[in-house]
């Protein structure tokens, strides 16, 4: 659900980004017809590929992941092998671009995200409020001069421009007390404000409010909104001089008036204003379009064409844009899947003659291969991260060096081809000398000396044999042989290869199990988690797709 | 509904246009629409509706009480002048010499050419106010 919150945030970014450039083109495109598209069509395309920008995300929960966007492109996230053991929530997310991969902790950078973004909509909806109070010390301190059904007409000494201001039941229209001793400019001015509550500009702008809140930093959305307020000007004065017969010169030179009082005063963005949120800089458009004669219909069906194709594309970028961030975190579903693949397939080399021969001999049943927590944090570490992945992938390149003699040694010893894994575990199968800590081992299957010297291999200043791969390989299988000689199942050799017999033995006693997870759950294991690796790579090795 | 006092009727300051209508009628006494129209002619020329709608703003403001009259209404002052001459120079004590009286007064001395008679009358004012 997050991470479809997230898509949905970024595709209403692009998609405001489009509605933005789309309602310029229609200006553009609109100036340069001989008979323009009339201003109050142009403003309901606005409307429409706002409200568009702001719905059509939402349509990205009912709709399945599409993969239009290339990989590459995409942002994942998943524990890292990186992290250490014990952090709870280490998920981290990925940002792949090109072959280049950054990765973060997903908690830091999804904390940081979201405090910034409400910090920016804190900051905005303050600045909104301060506003609002402005305004009701302005409604508080005005007088009213006229009052028709839900509309009230204010005068208030404190402003210079006249604005109109919509609250649940009631329409205000806020006039400067000078105006009262020009009638004629009163009447204009009030017939103005009133056609802004009629063509509900003063309640849209809530919406477009809220809208520059949500996505303050997107440049694109201030610009849509800033469009909007200019063109709902301009309808404004469309309707009043052709459908309302007011005389444009009159109008013209009203708005001048308005204008020259206007020099000081402050914009609020609330409230809807004669001049416009732009002011002074359109009125001049504004005056040049009163005076172009306009026709009522004002290019119905072109109006209609180029919103209905805007349309259109901006719900072919919502399906383009509806998986920016996927969530490659392995889920307990997709790991039974893994699971159901690997024991159907049960088939993790390609098939050798020697593999035949093995294979007949044992079917691997009885390798642990589960499914549970353990397993799944082990599978996101090495699936689920950029790092996981690259040492899988050159884990199993290196294995193919060597593939063929283990294959052999495998099959001599008539050993389950799962044991492949072991030394991907151990080393990822490079062939590592020993690093000085008489607790760690060396060579492809990190044999330490004690073990090294029971299995007959010579460790001394001058030779060490671990590093021989065919010796320490025998060496392993004749380990491997014998540990499942005395535990009879290749969990508890494996728990037995990393912990030692005696520790295997004593969690037997104290669990009372034979079940490998039960005792590992005891704490029973050298390296933590040693056989959900394992497993996980196991799982991986025999769904190879998973690494692609 | 509560009736408002006198401190928060004054609390609105008046327009320079609001002023002029107060003046007519402070002068002429409860008169109608039409009658300040007439007083304020010729050197003003102002629309019926214009001050139709100023003189609403002062009732609004507490200035002016209006009673029904025949077809129409008579305003009267709310506001006596003097009043509204003592919270205009309160006002101004507080906003323009700093909370000091004694500025105000100074101020008056120095800027208006004062006559003998209207100094002789300010000593007697002085005398009484202070006992």
């Amino acid at each position: 659900m997050g991470v479809h919150a997230v898509n949905m945030y970024i595709t209403a970014n692009f998609l405001l980004l489009v509605a933005a450039v789309c309602v310029a083109c229609v200006r553009w495109v609109s100036g340069r017809l001989a008979n323009p598209i009339a201003y109050r069509r142009q403003l309901r395309i606005a409307y429409a590929l706002s409200v568009a920008a702001a719905l059509l995300p939402s349509t990205l929960v009912i709709q399945q992941r599409t993969e239009l966007m290339p990989r590459n492109a995409q942002i994942w996230s998943a524990a890292s092998m990186q992290d250490s053991h014990s952090a709870e929530n280490s998920h981290r997310i990925a940002i792949s671009i090109a072959s280049s991969e950054v990765s973060v902790p997903l908690q830091a950078a999804g904390t940081m995200t979201a405090s910034l973004l409400l910090a920016g909509f804190a900051v905005f909806a303050i600045t909104l409020l301060i506003e609002a109070a402005r305004i009701r010390r302005i409604i508080v301190d005005a007088q009213t001069i006229a009052r028709r059904r839900h509309v009230r007409v204010l005068s208030s000494q404190t402003v210079c421009v006249p604005f109109s201001f919509w609250l649940p039941g009631s329409h205000f229209i806020v006039l400067p007390a000078d105006l009262i001793l020009r009638p004629d400019d009163l009447r204009m001015a009030i017939r103005h404000e009133a056609q802004h509550h009629r063509q509900l500009d003063t309640r849209v702008t809530y919406i477009y409010q809220l809208l520059r809140a949500l996505f303050f930093w997107n440049p694109a959305v201030h610009w849509l909104y800033k469009s909007v307020t200019e063109l709902q000007e301009f309808a404004c004065d469309e309707v009043l001089i052709v459908q309302r017969k007011v005389s444009a010169h009159a109008y013209c030179s009203c708005l001048m008036r308005v204008a020259e009082a206007a020099v000081n005063q402050q914009n609020m963005s609330i409230c809807t204003g004669m001049l416009g949120g732009a002011g002074h800089r359109i009125l001049k458009n504004r005056i040049e379009a009163l005076l172009v004669k306009r026709s009522r219909a004002g290019r119905a069906p072109v109006a209609m064409a180029l919103g209905g194709a805007m349309l259109a594309l901006m719900s072919g970028m919502t399906v383009a844009f509806s998986a920016t961030i996927q969530d490659r975190r392995i889920t307990p579903e997709v790991a039974q899947q893994m699971l159901a693949v690997a024991r159907q397939r049960g088939e993790l080399l390609p098939v050798t003659p020697q593999r035949v021969l093995l294979s007949a001999m044992h079917p691997g049943d009885d390798f642990p291969l589960a499914v549970n927590e353990r397993v799944i944090e082990q599978l996101n570490r090495l699936l689920g991260t950029p790092d996981g992945r690259a040492f899988m992938r050159s884990s199993l390149q290196r294995m193919q060096e060597h593939e063929a003699l283990i294959v052999g040694a495998l099959a001599h010893y008539g050993l389950p081809a799962e044991l492949m894994a072991v030394p991907l575990v151990e080393s990822g199968y490079r062939n590592l000398p020993h690093d000085g800590d008489s607790r760690h081992g060396a060579g492809l299957w990190m044999f330490i000396e004690p073990t090294a010297r029971e299995f007959g291999l010579a460790v001394d200043a001058s030779i060490d044999e671990r590093l021989n791969v065919a010796l320490e390989t025998d060496a392993a299988m004749r380990m491997f042989g014998r540990l499942y000689e005395q535990f009879g199942d290749w969990g508890l050799a494996l728990l037995a290869y990393n912990s030692g017999v005696r520790r295997v033995e004593q969690g037997i006693r104290t669990t009372g199990s034979r079940d490998v997870w039960q005792i590992v759950e005891h704490g029973y294991e050298n390296d933590p988690d040693y056989v959900a690796r394992v497993t996980a790579v196991l799982l991986i090795m025999k769904n190879p797709t998973a690494l692609e | 509904m509560v009736r408002k006092t006198r401190a928060q009727r004054i609390e609105k300051p008046l327009t320079a246009t609001e002023l002029e209508m107060m003046n007519v009628i402070w002068r002429i006494g409860p008169c109608s629409v039409l009658q300040i129209v007439e007083q304020l002619r010729p050197e003003r020329e102002l629309a019926y509706t214009s001050v139709s709608t100023i003189v609403r703003i002062l009732e609004q403001k507490g200035y002016v009480t209006s009673s029904k009259e025949g077809r129409g209404h008579l305003y009267g002052a709310a506001v006596s002048k003097e009043e509204y001459q003592r919270s205009t120079v309160q006002r101004m004590v507080t906003s323009v010499f700093d909370n000091a009286p004694v500025l105000l007064v100074r101020r008056l001395l120095d800027t208006e050419s004062l006559s003998s008679d209207d100094l002789a009358e300010i000593r007697a004012l002085l005398r009484k106010k202070g006992g």
